[in-house]
C-alpha cells in the first residue's frame, strides 16, 4: 500500500505538469483578451502596452514564458503576480481556500447525511407515498440550477432581503477564526443550496444501490440470523450499498474545492471559485493558471483518496 | 434687467443643490461606517499611479489622497487641494507654476514627513513608468518638456518638471496645453504625492508593488500596519478605509463624515443592490445603474432612495468607415435615422438611466450647450427619438441604393453576451433589419469584445453596438481627440474605432488643444462635436445617468467629476 | 406421524404478485420433521421447495407473499407470530444454510464477526464471549486455527470453508431445526460429500432436526431419513429414502432417478433426463401440472387434479398420480430394467391389454 501511494503521487505530479501545460497553452491558442491591454487601462498608448507586454514577459515565446513560470514555482513555490491586481497570486489563491473548503466540507456532511437518510428510507419503503415524495424532491432539487435556487432562498430567508428574517445573507461569511458562531450561521443558506442538488443525487444513488443489495443473498443470510431489520438494514445493506456513494462524494468535494463557483457568487463567499470567476473575467493568466492548478491538485488528491478509501471499505481489494 | 434675474434664479438654484448635495440639507451626521457592496472587484490597484476608473477615484482617490487639485461634488472646475491656488501661467502658456501648501503629513510610517513639492514630481514622473501602467499621461502630460527623453530612458527625470524649492512646482510644456493651464489634468491622481526615497524601492521590477505599501494624505487610509504594510485591501474582496490620523481638516476642503468606510466585492448585482435598498449603513458600489428589474421596483417603491446624476458620458453604436457600404457618410446617417434611441434606451432601463442623444457631446462637457445643448445642433437623422424610416430611406437613396434598402453583405458585428448590453445589441439588429441590413453577430464577454475585437484594427469588424465614453474633467478634448484624431489609430487598444483620419479634422483638433481662453476653447469644441455628429461616426443613442442606490439612513452625494459616482468624503449618514 | 412432530407445515399456499400475474409458488404443501430426523425435499428448480422453506423462516414475508396454511414448531403456530417474536426464532430455534456460501456471507465483513453477531442476536452475552463462541464453532465445524480464521475475510477462505462457516453460523444458537437449501450444489464433487458428512454427524451429535433441500437425489440418499418430492409447488410424493429409491410410484420421481447415475442399476442404462421445461407457475397446466412432461400421459389426466394419497400397501408412502397402481408399478418395473421411458410405457401398456 505505502509504494502504491508513492507511485501514485509520482502520477499526481506529472499530472499537474501536464494540466498546467494544457492551461498555458489554451490560453495561448484561444485566449480571451490581451493582459498587457487589460494591464494599461483605458485608452493607453500603444507604447506603454508594448512596454508592459515586455516588462510582464509576453512578448516571449509561450514556451519560453512556461518555462519561467515553471521555474518560480518550482524553485520559489511562485505563483508570480496578478496582471489585473497587481498582487501576489500566491496568498490571493491559498486565501480563498478556507472560506470554499468551509463551504464544500460543510455542504458535503449536510448531503452526505440526508442523502444517506432519504436514500435508505426510500428504499426501505420503496414504492410507498414516503418515496414517491422523496424521489419526486430529489427530481426537483437536482433540477434546480443553483444559481436560482439561491437567489430564492436568499429572497425568502436572508435577514437583509428575504422574505422572513432568519438567516445571515449574500457576503456575511466570517472566517471561524474571527467568530465560530458568525461563521456556523453565514454558512447555513449556502451549505443547504450547495448541498441539495448533491444530497437528492446521493439519495437516488443511494436508494438504487440499496434495492440492488437488499436482493444479496447476503442479506437473507442477515435476516436468517434474526437480526432486527434496522440492523440488516443499516449494518448489512446500507455498508454495502454505501461504497459507491463514498467515491462519489470523494470525487465531488475534490471537484468543488477546486471552487464551488455559482454557490460562492451568488452568496458572495470570498472562495477560490470566486477567485476563479474573476480571473477569468479579467483574463488574468497567473490567478487562471492557478486556480486551475490548486482545482487540478484537489481533484488528483481526491482520486487517490477515494481509491485508499476504497481498500478501506472493501477488503477484497488489494492495492500493490 | 431680465437677465441678471435669471442668473440670480440659477445662482439660488446652484446653491440649493450645492446644499442639499452636502446632506438633504444640512443634515449631514458625523461618524459611523458604512459599506459599499461591490459585484466585481472593485478597485483595479492600490496604486494612485494606476487608477483611472471611477470605482479607483471613489474608493481610493478621493477618501485616502490629496491631489493637487480636487474636485467639489457638484462643480466642473477644479478646487486647489495640495496646491494653493489654480495654477500661475506664464510664458505665453508654456509655463504653470504650482503652489503647494507646507505642513501636510503622511500617515504612518512617514508620520514625521510633510509633502514637498519633489514628492509630486516623483509622481508625475513615475506614472510614466510601464511597470506603473498609467493610461493617461502620454495624453495630458506627453507634451512636458523632457517627456520623450524621459520615457525613452535618455533622462533620469523630466527636465520639464521642477521643484525650485520645497512648495513650488514648476512644470514647463513645448506649446500652451490648456488641459494644464486650467489645472484640470493636475486634477488627476498621477499628482497624489508620494516620497521617491520611499516608493523608488517598489517601483523596480516588472510591475510595481508601491501600492501594497502606500502612505496617504487624504481624510482615510486603507488599514495598515503602520509600517508600511496594507492590511485592508484583499484584491477583489475587501478593502476597508479607516481614518488618517495625519489629516489636518482644517486644511482640506472636504468634510469627511464617516468614521470608517468598508468596500465588500464579488455581490449578484441583483442581490447587492437589493441589499443597499433594504439594509441600513449601504451605498451601491461599482455598477453605473442597478439591474433592469430592481431599478423599475426601485422606481415604484423606493423613488427617494435613487439618485439619479447625469454620468457626463454617452452610449453609441460604433461604425467602422473603412468597412464597406459604413464608408459612405449617407448610409451612416441613414443608420442613424433608422435606429429607435427610445428602444434602445428600454433595453437598460428607460429613461432613468438617460437621456436621448441628439449629438455626440454629453451635458456638463465644456462645449456642450455651444453645440445646441439639449435640442442638438439640429442634424435630423441624429436627433430622432424613436425610428424615422423614410428619412432613413432618404439617406440609402442618397448613397446610391436605389431601393432605399442595403442589399450587401453581412456586416460582422461584435457585441457583449450579458445583460443588458446583449439586448441591446439584438434590439439594435432587428431596427437595421428594416433597412436591409443583416449583422452577423457574435456575443463575447465585454472584455474580450473591447481588447480582441472592437479596439483592433486588423479585427475589420463592422460594428460595435456596445461601447460609451465619458470624459476626463469634463474636457471635450478627451472627448474627441482620442476618439477622432487619425494619429490614435494603433494597432490594439485602439479607441478611434470609426478609423477616422481626415487630415482637416485632425489639424482642427490639434488647434483646439492648444486654445487656452475657455470661451474660445468650448467654441472650438463645439464646431468639432458638430463636424462628428454631422458625419455620424457613431451612433450616439443617450446621454447616460449614473444611478446611484442608497440605504434608507443614507445621505449619499454624487460627484459630477467622478460620473456621478459617491464621493463619499460628502456623503453621510442622515441625522 | 405428527405426535411428536417438531416441526410441522400443514397445507402451506404462498402466492406473490406479479406484473405477469399471480405467482403459485407454493400451493398446499404439508410434512413434519420430527427431531433428530432429516427429511430430504427434492425437486427441480422452481418447484416451491425453497420458497416453503423460506417461508418457515418467515423469511417470505419481506418480499410481500400472501400466505396461508400452518406452520407449527413444537406446536406453536409460527405463521401468526408478531414480526419480532418470528425474529427471536430465526436463526435461534430455526437455522438455516444456502446455496452458495460465497454471495452468502457478506463480503465487508470478517468470518469471525459475521459468526459472533449471530450469537449476540439471540444470547446476551458479551462481545468477548461472543467471539469466542465463534471460534469455538470454526473449529466444531472442522476449520484448522480456527483462531487465526476468524479474523479473515470470506473472500480469504476456499468454497468448501466458507461452508463450513455458514453451517458454524446456522448452528451458532444451537437450533431445533436445520433448513439446509442446496448446500452442496455450489461446492465440488469432492468436497460435498465432506459437507454432507458434516452436516449428518452434526445433526446426530446435537439431536436437531434437518430439512435437506436439493434438486439431487444423489444428495439425499445418505443424509435424510424421509423425502417430499415436489413439483410445480405441490408434493407429488412422499416416503421414507429407502422406499423412494426402491419403489418410487410418480412418473417424476422415476424421471429424477433416472436421471442421476445409481450403483443398483447395471451401468449401461442410458440416463435420461427430463424432458420439457419445469412449468410456468402463473399458468400453470391444467389437470396434473406434470402432464406435458409426462411421458405417460393420458388424455383425462387433462382434466382431473390428481391428490396426494396413501399408496395401497406401503404405509408411510403417498403419491399424487393418476395412473392406476398396477400401471405404475409395470412401468416402474420396466423401467428398472434398463428401458427408455417411451419403450417401458409401450410394454406397460402391453400387459395391460394382455391383462
Amino acid at each position: 500500500m505505502g509504494r502504491y501511494i508513492v507511485r501514485r503521487l509520482l502520477w499526481v505530479v506529472v499530472l499537474l505538469f501536464l494540466v498546467s501545460l494544457i492551461t498555458f497553452i489554451v490560453f495561448y491558442a484561444f485566449p480571451t483578451a490581451d493582459p498587457a491591454q487589460l494591464r494599461a487601462g483605458r485608452q493607453p498608448n500603444p507604447q506603454l502596452v508594448e512596454q508592459i507586454r515586455h516588462s510582464l514577459g509576453l512578448d516571449k515565446p509561450w514556451y519560453v514564458q512556461y518555462f519561467r513560470y515553471m521555474k518560480a514555482l518550482v524553485l520559489h513555490f511562485d505563483f508570480g503576480r496578478s496582471y489585473h491586481y497587481n498582487v501576489p497570486v500566491r496568498k490571493h489563491i491559498l486565501d480563498a481556500v478556507a472560506p470554499t473548503a468551509s463551504l464544500v466540507v460543510g455542504a458535503a456532511v449536510l448531503w452526505l447525511v440526508s442523502g444517506i437518510a432519504v436514500g435508505t428510507i426510500s428504499a426501505v419503503r420503496r414504492g410507498k407515498l414516503i418515496d414517491r415524495l422523496s424521489m419526486g424532491g430529489a427530481l426537483v432539487a437536482i433540477s434546480a440550477p443553483v444559481y436560482w435556487l439561491g437567489l430564492v432562498a436568499l429572497y425568502l430567508f436572508a435577514s437583509d432581503i428575504g422574505k422572513v428574517h432568519i438567516f445571515p445573507g449574500a457576503g456575511s461569511y466570517t472566517p471561524i477564526t474571527d467568530d465560530p458562531v458568525k461563521w456556523f450561521t453565514s454558512l447555513i443558506l449556502p451549505w443547504i443550496v450547495l448541498a441539495a442538488s448533491f444530497a437528492a443525487f446521493y439519495a437516488r444513488l443511494l436508494r438504487g444501490n440499496l434495492i440492488e443489495t437488499m436482493s444479496e443473498d447476503y442479506i437473507r443470510t442477515a435476516r436468517a440470523k434474526g437480526l432486527r431489520e434496522r440492523r440488516v438494514v443499516l449494518r448489512h445493506g446500507v455498508r454495502s450499498a454505501i461504497t459507491p456513494v463514498v467515491t462519489a462524494a470523494g470525487l465531488d468535494i475534490g471537484i468543488l474545492l477546486g471552487g464551488a463557483i455559482l454557490t460562492e457568487k451568488v452568496f458572495n463567499i470570498p472562495g477560490v471559485g470566486m477567485v476563479a470567476f474573476d480571473s477569468i473575467q479579467n483574463a488574468d493568466l497567473p490567478i487562471i493558471q492557478g486556480t486551475v492548478l490548486l482545482g487540478a491538485f484537489f481533484i488528483v488528491i481526491a482520486n487517490l483518496v477515494v481509491d485508499v478509501l476504497y481498500a478501506f471499505l472493501d477488503p477484497r481489494v488489494r492495492y500493490a | 434687467m431680465r437677465r441678471s434675474l435669471w442668473s440670480i434664479i440659477a445662482a439660488l438654484a446652484v446653491l440649493a443643490l450645492v446644499v442639499a448635495g452636502c446632506g438633504g440639507g444640512g443634515k449631514a451626521k458625523k461618524g459611523g461606517t458604512v459599506t459599499i457592496l461591490d459585484t466585481e472587484g472593485g478597485v483595479d490597484s492600490l496604486d494612485p499611479g494606476y487608477w483611472y476608473y471611477q470605482d479607483d477615484y471613489k474608493s481610493l482617490g478621493q477618501p485616502t489622497q490629496r491631489w493637487l487639485y480636487g474636485w467639489k461634488p457638484n462643480e466642473t472646475t477644479p478646487t486647489p487641494d495640495l496646491a494653493t491656488a489654480l495654477p500661475a501661467v506664464s510664458n505665453g502658456g508654456r509655463t504653470i507654476t504650482v503652489k503647494i501648501r507646507s505642513g501636510i503629513r503622511y500617515s504612518a510610517p512617514l508620520q514625521t514627513r510633510t509633502v514637498k513639492a519633489a514628492d509630486i514630481k516623483y509622481a508625475m514622473e513615475r506614472c510614466f513608468l510601464p511597470q506603473v501602467g498609467n493610461g493617461y499621461y502620454h495624453s495630458y502630460y506627453g507634451d512636458i518638456a523632457g517627456a520623450d527623453a524621459f520615457t525613452k530612458g535618455k533622462a533620469k527625470q523630466i527636465s520639464g518638471i521642477q521643484v525650485p524649492d520645497a512648495t513650488t512646482l514648476v512644470i514647463k510644456t513645448t506649446k500652451p496645453i490648456f488641459v494644464l493651464t486650467s489645472g484640470r489634468a493636475l486634477g488627476m491622481p498621477c499628482t497624489v504625492p508620494i516620497p521617491k526615497d520611499y516608493a523608488q524601492k517598489y517601483d523596480k521590477g516588472k510591475t510595481s508593488t508601491y501600492g501594497e505599501h502606500a502612505v496617504f494624505t487624504g481624510p482615510y487610509m486603507v488599514q495598515n500596519d503602520g509600517k508600511g504594510n496594507i492590511t485592508g485591501y484583499e484584491a477583489g474582496k475587501t478593502l476597508t478605509l479607516v481614518r488618517n490620523p495625519k489629516w489636518d481638516k482644517s486644511t482640506d476642503f472636504r468634510p469627511a463624515y464617516f468614521d470608517r468606510i468598508e468596500f465588500k466585492g464579488g455581490f449578484d448585482a441583483t442581490v447587492a443592490a437589493r441589499k443597499t435598498l433594504t439594509g441600513p449603513r449601504m451605498l451601491s458600489g461599482d455598477y453605473a445603474a442597478p439591474p433592469v428589474a430592481v431599478l423599475k421596483s426601485g422606481l415604484s417603491s423606493r423613488k427617494s432612495q435613487l439618485v439619479i446624476t447625469p454620468s457626463g458620458g454617452n452610449r453609441y453604436i460604433g461604425l467602422n468607415t473603412r468597412i464597406k457600404p459604413l464608408d459612405n457618410v449617407n448610409v451612416r446617417r441613414a443608420l442613424s435615422a433608422a435606429i429607435d434611441r427610445t428602444s434602445l434606451r428600454q433595453t437598460r432601463g428607460g429613461p432613468t438611466i438617460g437621456t436621448i442623444a441628439t449629438h455626440f457631446f454629453p451635458p456638463g462637457i465644456g462645449g456642450f450647450e455651444e453645440g445646441g445643448g439639449v435640442q442638438g445642433p439640429g442634424f435630423a437623422f441624429a436627433s430622432s427619438p424613436t425610428a424615422n424610416v423614410p428619412l432613413a430611406q432618404q439617406y440609402m437613396r442618397k448613397a446610391g441604393f436605389a431601393s432605399g434598402k442595403y442589399a450587401g453583405p453581412a456586416l460582422l458585428t461584435f457585441a457583449d453576451d450579458a445583460p443588458p448590453a446583449k439586448e441591446t445589441a439584438e434590439a439594435f439588429q432587428s431596427q437595421v433589419g428594416k433597412l436591409g441590413f443583416k449583422l452577423k453577430l457574435r456575443e463575447v464577454p465585454h472584455a474580450t469584445m473591447l481588447s480582441k475585437y472592437c479596439e483592433v484594427p486588423k479585427a475589420a469588424v463592422a460594428i460595435c453596438p456596445n461601447f460609451g465614453w465619458g470624459a476626463d474633467f469634463f474636457s471635450p478634448q478627451s472627448m474627441i481627440d482620442p476618439l477622432f484624431n487619425g494619429k490614435n489609430i494603433v494597432p490594439t487598444g485602439n479607441v478611434n474605432t470609426a478609423q477616422v483620419n481626415d487630415p482637416k479634422l485632425n489639424a482642427q483638433i490639434e488647434k483646439a488643444k492648444t486654445i487656452t481662453d475657455p470661451a474660445a476653447s468650448a467654441k472650438a469644441w463645439a464646431a468639432l462635436d458638430k463636424v462628428v455628429t454631422n458625419q455620424s461616426y457613431f451612433l450616439t443613442w443617450i446621454w447616460d445617468n449614473n444611478v446611484g442606490l442608497e440605504s434608507k439612513d443614507m445621505n449619499g452625494v454624487p460627484s459630477k467629476f467622478n460620473s456621478g459616482e459617491w464621493d463619499l468624503t460628502f456623503s453621510s449618514f442622515k441625522k | 406421524m405428527a405426535a411428536d412432530a417438531l416441526l410441522e407445515v400443514r397445507d402451506l399456499r404462498v402466492e406473490f404478485d406479479t406484473d405477469d400475474g399471480v405467482v403459485h409458488a407454493v400451493d398446499g404443501v404439508s410434512y413434519s420433521v420430527e427431531r433428530g430426523r432429516a427429511l430430504g425435499i427434492v425437486g427441480e428448480s422452481g418447484s416451491g421447495k425453497s420458497v416453503s422453506n423460506l417461508t418457515v423462516m418467515g423469511l417470505t414475508r419481506f418480499q410481500g407473499a400472501r400466505i396461508s396454511g400452518e406452520v407449527l414448531l413444537d406446536g406453536r403456530s409460527l405463521l401468526d407470530l408478531p414480526k419480532d417474536e418470528m425474529r427471536r426464532i430465526r436463526g435461534n430455534e430455526i437455522a438455516m444454510i444456502f446455496q452458495d456460501p460465497l454471495s452468502s456471507l457478506h463480503p465487508y465483513y470478517r468470518v469471525g464477526w459475521q459468526l459472533a453477531e449471530a450469537v449476540l442476536a439471540h444470547r446476551d452475552v458479551s462481545r468477548q464471549e461472543a467471539a469466542n463462541r465463534a471460534v469455538e464453532l470454526l473449529d466444531m465445524v472442522d476449520i484448522p486455527e480456527p483462531r487465526r480464521r476468524a479474523q479473515a475475510y470470506p473472500h480469504e477462505f476456499s468454497g468448501g470453508m466458507r461452508q463450513r462457516a455458514m453451517i458454524a453460523m446456522a448452528l451458532a444458537n444451537d437450533p431445533k431445526v436445520l433448513i439446509a437449501d442446496e448446500p452442496t450444489t455450489a461446492l465440488d464433487v469432492t468436497v460435498q460429500a465432506q459437507i454432507l458428512e458434516l452436516i449428518r454427524r452434526l445433526q446426530h451429535e446435537l439431536d436437531t432436526a434437518v430439512v435437506m433441500i436439493t434438486h439431487d437425489l444423489g444428495v439425499i440418499a445418505e443424509t435424510v431419513d424421509d423425502v417430499a418430492v415436489m413439483y410445480a409447488g405441490r408434493i407429488v410424493e412422499r416416503a421414507s429414502t429407502a422406499t423412494i429409491f426402491r419403489t418410487p410410484e410418480h412418473p417424476y420421481t422415476w424421471g429424477l432417478l433416472k436421471s442421476i447415475p445409481r450403483l443398483d442399476v447395471p451401468r449401461d442404462a442410458p440416463l435420461v433426463p427430463i424432458p420439457g421445461a419445469p412449468p410456468s407457475l402463473i399458468n400453470r397446466p391444467s389437470g396434473c401440472h406434470f402432464h406435458p412432461r409426462c411421458p405417460y400421459v393420458r388424455e383425462a389426466h387433462t382434466r382431473t387434479d390428481p391428490r396426494l394419497e396413501p399408496v395401497p400397501g406401503d404405509p408411510g408412502h403417498s403419491v399424487a398420480c393418476l395412473l392406476g397402481p398396477e400401471t405404475r408399478r409395470r412401468i416402474w418395473a420396466e423401467l428398472r430394467a434398463g428401458l427408455e421411458p417411451d419403450r417401458a410405457r409401450r410394454a406397460a401398456e402391453a400387459q395391460e391389454t394382455s391383462a
